[in-house]
């Protein structure tokens, strides 16, 4: 989304008051905004506010493997986000050559001005060191917005505490908070940030200017230093030429505004400290505005109760709730199996079962038992039976020679022997009327 | 069955560049939501037959391009708001977790309603989030860290307002084994949980608004 540009007219009378040493929320030139500081109840937190600026800084801490370059050194990684919150025109998760600047800016500032010493951050030397990253989510901007960050950030890592490690000669070993108290950073010197506005190539300054403001200036100088009157970062915004004079004015500025923002920090913290130590759970980020505020409510915790209707039913019910669920599946769909053919299939399983039970007992019991013994007797029939046929022959023997026609009657009986052994009783009675 | 909900605290139209902002929470979990829009939106990204959304919700620390969160906090949005008055133009709902006590999801939902509502987007209908955990066959609604670290299944109910006034499943997120019944009941403790926020939402806006009346 676009943001509308300022207006003409408003230039002119923003222009026009500035020029005359009076300001819109009625500052004096030299005048910085409120400073609010928040930590909260996790560690490593901090809400810092100037004004309407508002921003958010969380450090977090994980083992890494140092680079080949530094092998004996932690690292410190800052992360800007820009959210649509702070400013309409920003989209998420993408930085425009303000958030770039921003970033580029903080690094200078909190970690090439030296002020954490990275060597205690070492665990093993070329194997295992602290990478500490320092997130900082813009929330609100409004002028100022460096001095805002770098003071969120300081804060938080001035808040943070790393884990307790201990080294073994094989492994490391990582101590909750309720094992080993946690280690805080070791923090030389607190850079803090003055965005100081320029006027009238350089001979006016505004300090601490809003974004209207801003949007007015010629320029502005950014001075960060510590309460040990070291100049930590300097950077200008535009291609103003400035004499060293006024460079030395803006750092005094500067300078008296570190020692203060550097005892609200310490002062912060120290709360901090001693409500944790207390065992007292500090409030962090909840809010505390005053009830007076129209656009501000509370509802007290409650207790809730539901409708006793639901409370610990007996797992027969669900036993008997399961079919339902297998009747809801779509019956079209493919592999479903619907209750009937279950069923069916069921009864087809068992009617089959019946058969061949039932068949078994038939086939193995009674027929072939019977079977044995018709053959048995069937067997003797036909011996009995050869028998005779013997002594017919012996006796046909004799009438062979006596008569031709003889011999065709005796093979007759033993073909039809063969034919039909089963057919024994009728061909008994044949023989009986042969 | 009970439960208890959190204390529930709130701030509107705190934030100086949003349209809409709110500061809510729940406990000593607490989210800073932002609105803004209707508005323009890049032409890639326009649709010409209703609204574009653009959700974000960002956590306190590392990479914040995909959360979880986003998906359910589009859909409950996208059924509240009547997205085809707005053609065209884009809403951008950005939802900061600045402290992490549990059910961040819920938070989340109620803080997005808050900044809608503190923004005067015309709603269908309003929503909640109520986030219930199961530690041990035991049901908790508005679950701290602890608890939800402990959970064996979370249900995430977004919650609207039915046309009766009764709260309705608008979207959920269910993670873990949760059978039918376990689930009617979870249902049966949003329920009266979502009226209260409900209740809430009422006496805020209404306090908010108590200026026009005198």
């Amino acid at each position: 989304m676009r943001v509308p540009p300022l207006t003409t007219c408003e230039k002119e009378v923003i222009l026009e008051a500035l020029k005359s040493g009076k300001r819109f929320d009625f500052r004096g030139l030299e005048e910085f905004r409120g400073v609010k500081l928040v930590v909260g109840s996790e560690i490593g937190t901090a809400i810092c506010t100037i004004g309407n600026t508002k921003v958010i800084a969380a450090v977090s801490a994980q083992i890494a493997e140092p680079s080949s370059m530094r092998p004996h050194k932690g690292v410190i990684i800052i992360d800007v986000d820009l959210s649509p919150m702070a400013n309409v025109s920003n989209e998420h998760d993408r930085l425009g050559s303000k958030g770039m600047e921003l970033i580029r800016l903080l690094e200078l500032i909190i970690r090439d001005s030296r002020c954490i010493d990275v060597e205690s951050l070492c665990i093993r030397a070329g194997k295992e060191i602290w990478k500490v990253r320092v997130d900082v989510r813009i929330l609100d901007e409004d002028g100022s917005l460096l001095d805002c960050a770098c003071l969120a950030a300081i804060t938080a890592l001035q808040h943070f505490k790393r884990p307790n490690v201990t080294l073994e000669p094989h492994h490391t070993l990582i101590y909750s908070e309720y094992e080993k108290a946690p280690v805080p950073l070791n923090i030389y010197h607190m850079p803090i940030c003055t965005t100081i506005g320029l006027l009238d190539k350089g001979q006016m300054v505004v300090i601490d200017p809003t974004e209207k403001e801003a949007a007015c200036l010629d320029g502005s100088i950014v001075v960060a230093c510590n309460k040990r009157r070291e100049v930590c970062a300097l950077h200008q915004s535009t291609n103003l030429v400035l004499s060293t004079k006024q460079i030395e004015r803006c750092v005094k500025l500067a300078m008296s505004r570190a020692e203060a923002l550097t005892a609200v920090v310490s002062d912060v913290i120290k709360q901090d400290q001693r409500e944790r130590s207390a065992f007292k759970r500090p409030d962090g980020f909840s809010i505390t505005t005053p009830s007076l505020i129209l656009t501000s409510g509370t509802a007290a915790a409650r207790q809730i109760n539901a409708p006793r209707i639901q409370h610990g039913r007996e797992p027969e019910e669900k036993m008997l709730y399961q079919p339902s669920v297998i009747v809801n599946e779509n019956p079209l769909s493919v592999g479903s199996v619907k209750q009937e053919e279950v069923d069916e299939d069921a009864l087809i399983a068992e009617q089959l079962s019946i058969i061949q039970n039932s068949v078994g007992g038939v086939a193995v019991s009674d027929p072939q038992s019977s079977g044995v013994s018709k053959r048995k007797k069937e067997k003797e029939m036909v011996d009995d039976l050869l028998d005779g046929i013997c002594d017919s022959e012996e006796e046909e023997v004799k009438t062979e020679i006596l008569g031709s026609s003889e011999p065709m009657e005796v093979v007759l009986p033993v073909v039809e022997q063969q034919k039909d052994e089963e057919d024994v009783t009728s061909w008994r009675k044949k023989k009986k009327k042969v | 069955m009970a439960g208890r909900l959190r204390e529930m605290r709130c701030e509107l139209s705190f934030l100086k560049n949003a349209d809409g902002s709110a500061c809510f929470s729940q406990g000593s979990t607490c989210i800073w939501a932002s609105c803004s829009g209707p508005g323009d939106v890049h032409a890639s990204k326009a649709n010409e037959e209703a609204m574009t959304l653009d959700i974000s919700y960002r956590a306190n620390c590392g990479d914040n391009k995909f959360s979880v969160l986003n998906n359910i906090i589009q859909s409950t949005l996208a059924k509240a708001i009547n997205l085809e008055l707005f053609p065209h133009t884009g809403l951008v709902v950005t939802i900061h977790g600045i402290q992490d006590d549990g059910s961040m999801g819920a938070v989340s939902l109620n803080g997005a309603c808050f900044a809608l509502l503190d923004n005067g987007m015309p709603f269908e209908t309003v929503f909640c989030g109520v986030l219930i955990v199961r530690v041990k066959d035991e049901l908790i609604i508005d679950p701290t860290a602890k608890q939800e670290a402990a959970s064996t299944g979370k249900v995430l109910f977004a919650v609207c307002k039915g046309t009766d006034g009764f709260p309705e499943v608008c979207s959920m997120d269910v993670i873990g084994n949760w059978d039918y019944l376990q689930l009617e009941a979870a249902w049966s403790l949003a329920q009266p949980s979502a009226s209260a926020i409900f209740e809430f939402y009422t006496s805020v806006m209404k306090r908010k608004h108590s200026v026009d009346e005198h």
